[in-house]
């Protein structure tokens, strides 16, 4: 009974929300999730489904406790808007996310189900690890919760982190606790240059916040280092890195910063930080034989997003050479997937390649949502 | 022939000498874990060297339908590595090399058997570490923390071992070898490695573990700080963390935890304090030194007593000492003690140790504080006599109506040494039926039969492929008005 186009609601509560999709799974109606719509071109478009939930209604905020840093939410609260919150206890909230999809509306259940990241990652816990506890709705409308809203607490299995980068193909994520951090009160930016001087600072007692990568199409790969904390700190860490590393200069946050690499195609690439300079070098090469400009940008860290291709030829090709040549590069220790692109590519390329426990995730997903109901075909290896 | 039996028939030839215990009394050495109240004679032990060899003794379980719990160093509080009695226990503990360590990468290869401290002390000297540090790290095994998802005194400010964890070799339970992740910081697809660990040994067994080392800081700074009472050591607490200071560890002790630790090992705290706490800062050096002058500022705000700045590693060795033997401490001033663990809302301190207190009175046992402070995750020491009747008992309800408050106050009944055996019966206080069905979905994914580690974690874990119970209505916590949506 596929629709030509999908149903749309808009639950103002879980309960709502639970029984839409109790009634969905007893027609066979398959559903997708709408947050803030800024992940509608990231991963495959997947199947037109049946029924598009808009989560805007379910944008409360349930509780809020600086003390405890911790901050508890609807799925579909915007996190500029919960940043306002959190920022009224002096605190942030998703220190590592992107700027781009914040300033266009992304909501926390989104960032959450889709695992964004952004610089903050060496500074801060990761996005999986703020996530304190999740109410998320089954594909049978069962409405389960797991984790809490401390920031200590391993009883019972960590269903947060499953739903976290799920792309809602296990469950719809209702409302989230998400634990705060106390916002620094000064930043600091040094541009270093190039990829092995950021690997330099990682290993440094400079103690950053991030450390991005940033190389254009045929040019030269820099780095810029951001410190955060109080003013006399910033300024004296700066001042080290300007002493310490040849070519450091004192920077200003870049107009790129948290804003990723705009192309017809984007690879996600992900590396062991001790690869990041010959990755690096490799994007150069690959210039050469592709015919196509890439740009990387990312964290060093080791994930990066790689632009590639001009909008008035076929990319298909080079994104192909590209995912093959990086994955043959290096196997356990590297993954490069197709994070977004055309329709067409995505149907040409083998966007995953080998993924480690694929096969457990397979079973995962036939256990949590046995009639394929969720998301259709937005989740990796069609999950 | 016995399922057992038939186990032992198929591995025996298959393994080296010496790796399979049948003799009674030494399969009797390990009944039980940390947590000796619990003890089951396991029927087979094995002691394993490889992922091979692990997965040759799961494949064999799996094939006869056996049981089977995966036991590291046996320092676990809750029973997790506790034996099954018709089971193999599998021990990991004889797999125990450091594989590999990449400091450019900031990695290592372990061996689940490898102890948490060896490994820091082996990446020391190059000015890194492996962050995780359980109290009990000079004893426990790093494949003991990734199955806990152990945390530690410095947790707050660097995560869990889930945080540290990039990639691992599973054995399911049907004896299957799978890799999961990697070096590499991030994979696609579902977060496997998020879920494995912390499930307490019931998805599997992890043979190899992938860790991320973490940069020494360059400067590290303890305080002492002894207070009149709890409260006021509680509010400096919250003065400090709403300052913006994220310190590496906030521990709070109180009188009568510091009159166990001074008796067991002369820790020297400042004399006739109500509590403790003890800070540690880490950091770039100018951070460390601004920070500390905010922490001194808060707690003399506070009517600190004592503050004491530890100017080497000695000193802060001594303080540190004063805390982590706390546990064991208590053995001084009572015959038997109960060691719990629950979490509450750091901010709800002072009115949850009131509580405590009054419990206390009510059951007529003493009861210790001790706690990580900065996260709320509190270890009350329920002291008692186990020669006089009924004192067992009364312990034993203190305890539980101590879980009880912190699930009022919203709070966890485990904040780190997991739920395992001795905690299972508490889940249904925490979680729905369906919160729990859900989480049986996810253990039917890794292990239908219930081969792996059975018995702890749910109380009464329905069947793969039965339909799930469906009630509707609030959550427990909710109908009592307890907490909100989580």
């Amino acid at each position: 009974m596929t629709e030509a186009r999908p149903g749309f609601a808009r639950p103002d509560s879980v309960e709502e929300l639970s029984e839409l999709m109790t009634g969905a799974h007893r027609d066979g109606r398959s559903v997708a999730v709408c947050g803030g719509g800024t992940a509608f071109d990231d991963h495959p478009p997947g199947r037109t489904p049946n029924l598009l939930i808009d989560m805007g209604g379910l944008d409360q905020v349930i509780e809020h406790s600086p003390g405890d840093l911790i901050l508890v939410a609807g799925a579909g609260a915007a996190i500029s808007e919960l940043n306002r919150v959190a920022g009224t206890g002096g605190q942030e909230l998703l220190p590592d996310f992107p700027a781009d999809r914040t300033d266009s509306g992304a909501t926390l259940g989104g960032a959450i189900a889709t695992r964004a990241v952004g610089p903050r990652r060496i500074g801060r816990l990761p996005l999986r690890e703020v996530v304190l506890g999740v109410t998320v709705v089954l594909a049978d409308g069962t409405i389960a919760r797991a984790g809490g809203k401390v920031v200590k607490n391993v009883a019972g299995y960590d269903l947060a982190k499953l739903m976290t980068g799920s792309w809602g193909t296990l469950g719809i994520i209702a409302d989230v606790a998400i634990r705060l951090y106390p916002k620094p009160q000064t930043e600091g930016f040094v541009e270093l240059p190039g990829a092995e001087a950021a690997l330099e600072v990682l290993g440094s007692q400079v103690a950053p916040s991030a450390v991005e990568i940033d190389r254009s199409p045929g040019g030269r790969a820099s780095a810029v280092v951001m410190v955060e904390g109080l003013p006399e700190s910033v300024e004296s860490r700066t001042a080290r890195m300007v002493d310490t590393f040849p070519g450091a200069a004192p920077g200003v946050r870049p107009s790129w910063w948290s804003r990723r690499a705009q192309a017809p195609v984007t690879i996600r690439a992900s590396v062991s930080p001790a690869l990041v300079p010959e990755l690096v070098a490799q994007i150069s090469q690959l210039e050469d034989t592709i015919g196509h400009p890439i740009q990387l940008r990312g964290s060093a860290m080791g994930v990066f997003d790689l632009g590639i291709g001009a909008a008035d030829a076929d990319p298909t090709i080079a994104t192909r050479v590209v995912l093959e040549h990086l994955r043959s590069w290096s196997r356990r220790q590297l993954s490069a997937t197709l994070l977004c692109a055309p329709a067409a590519v995505w149907d040409e390329v083998d966007a995953w390649g080998e993924v480690p426990g694929f096969g457990l995730m397979r079973t995962i997903k036939d256990q949590f949502d046995p009639d394929g109901l969720l998301s259709p075909g937005r989740g990796i290896g069609g999950l | 022939m016995s399922r057992i039996e038939s186990v032992l028939e198929h591995i025996e030839p298959r393994l080296p000498a010496g790796a399979i215990v049948t003799d009674e009394t030494e399969r009797k050495t390990y009944e039980c874990d940390g947590l000796a109240v619990h003890r089951t004679v396991p029927a087979l032990v094995v002691r394993v060297t490889s992922t091979a060899e692990v997965a040759l003794a799961v494949r064999a379980c799996h094939e006869f339908d056996v049981p089977f719990v995966a036991r590291g160093s046996g320092t676990g509080l809750s029973g997790g590595a506790q034996p099954h009695a018709e089971g193999v226990l599998i021990v990991m503990a004889t797999m125990r090399d450091i594989l590999d360590i990449d400091l450019i990468a900031q990695r290592a290869v372990v061996q689940p058997g490898v102890i948490n401290l060896d490994l820091s002390n082996e990446a020391n000297p190059d000015g890194y570490y492996f962050a995780p540090d359980p109290s009990s790290q000079s004893v426990c095994s790093i494949g003991g923390n990734v199955a806990e998802n152990s945390g530690g005194a410095h947790c707050l400010k660097y995560g869990f071992t889930t945080n540290h964890v990039t990639g691992c070799t599973l054995v399911t339970a049907q004896g299957e070898i799978v890799e999961i992740g990697g070096q590499a910081p991030e994979y696609p697809g579902y977060d496997l490695l998020g879920v494995l660990c912390g499930s307490e040994g019931t998805l599997g067994i992890v043979t190899e573990v992938t860790v991320r080392l973490t940069r020494l800081p360059e400067a590290v700074e303890t305080l002492l700080i002894g207070f009149d009472s709890t409260d006021a050591a509680g509010e400096a607490v919250s003065d400090i963390i709403s300052a913006g200071i994220m310190p590496a560890a906030i521990e709070m002790m109180d009188a009568l935890a510091i009159e166990a630790a001074e008796k067991a090992v002369a820790c020297n705290y400042p004399e006739g304090a109500g509590a403790v706490l003890v800070v540690e800062l880490d950091g770039p050096a100018i951070d460390v030194e601004l920070e500390r002058e905010t922490v001194i500022a808060r707690a003399r705000d506070h009517h600190a007593g004592e503050i004491r700045v530890a100017v080497d590693d000695v000193e802060r060795g001594l303080i540190w000492k004063g805390r982590k033997s706390a546990f064991a401490a208590v053995g001084r001033i009572s015959p038997d003690y109960i060691v719990q663990d629950g979490v509450i809302p750091r901010s709800r301190l002072g009115p949850v140790l009131a509580s405590i207190s009054t419990i206390a009175e009510e059951c007529g046992v003493r009861v210790a504080n001790v706690f990580h402070a900065g996260d709320g995750n509190l270890h009350p020491l329920v002291l008692f006599d186990g020669a006089l009747e009924g004192q067992a008992e009364l312990a034993e309800t203190a305890s539980g109506r101590i879980l009880d408050l912190c699930l009022s106050e919203g709070g966890s009944i485990t904040g780190e040494h997991g739920v395992g055996s001795d905690k299972a019966k508490f889940m249904p206080r925490m979680f729905t039926n369906e919160d729990l069905d859900t989480m049986q979905i996810l253990r039917c994914a890794f292990d239908p039969s219930h081969l792996s580690n059975p018995g702890k974690v749910f109380p009464t874990p329905r069947l793969c492929g039965e339909p799930p119970r469906r009630t509707s209505g609030e959550h427990p916590l909710q109908t009592a008005g307890k907490a909100e949506l989580f």
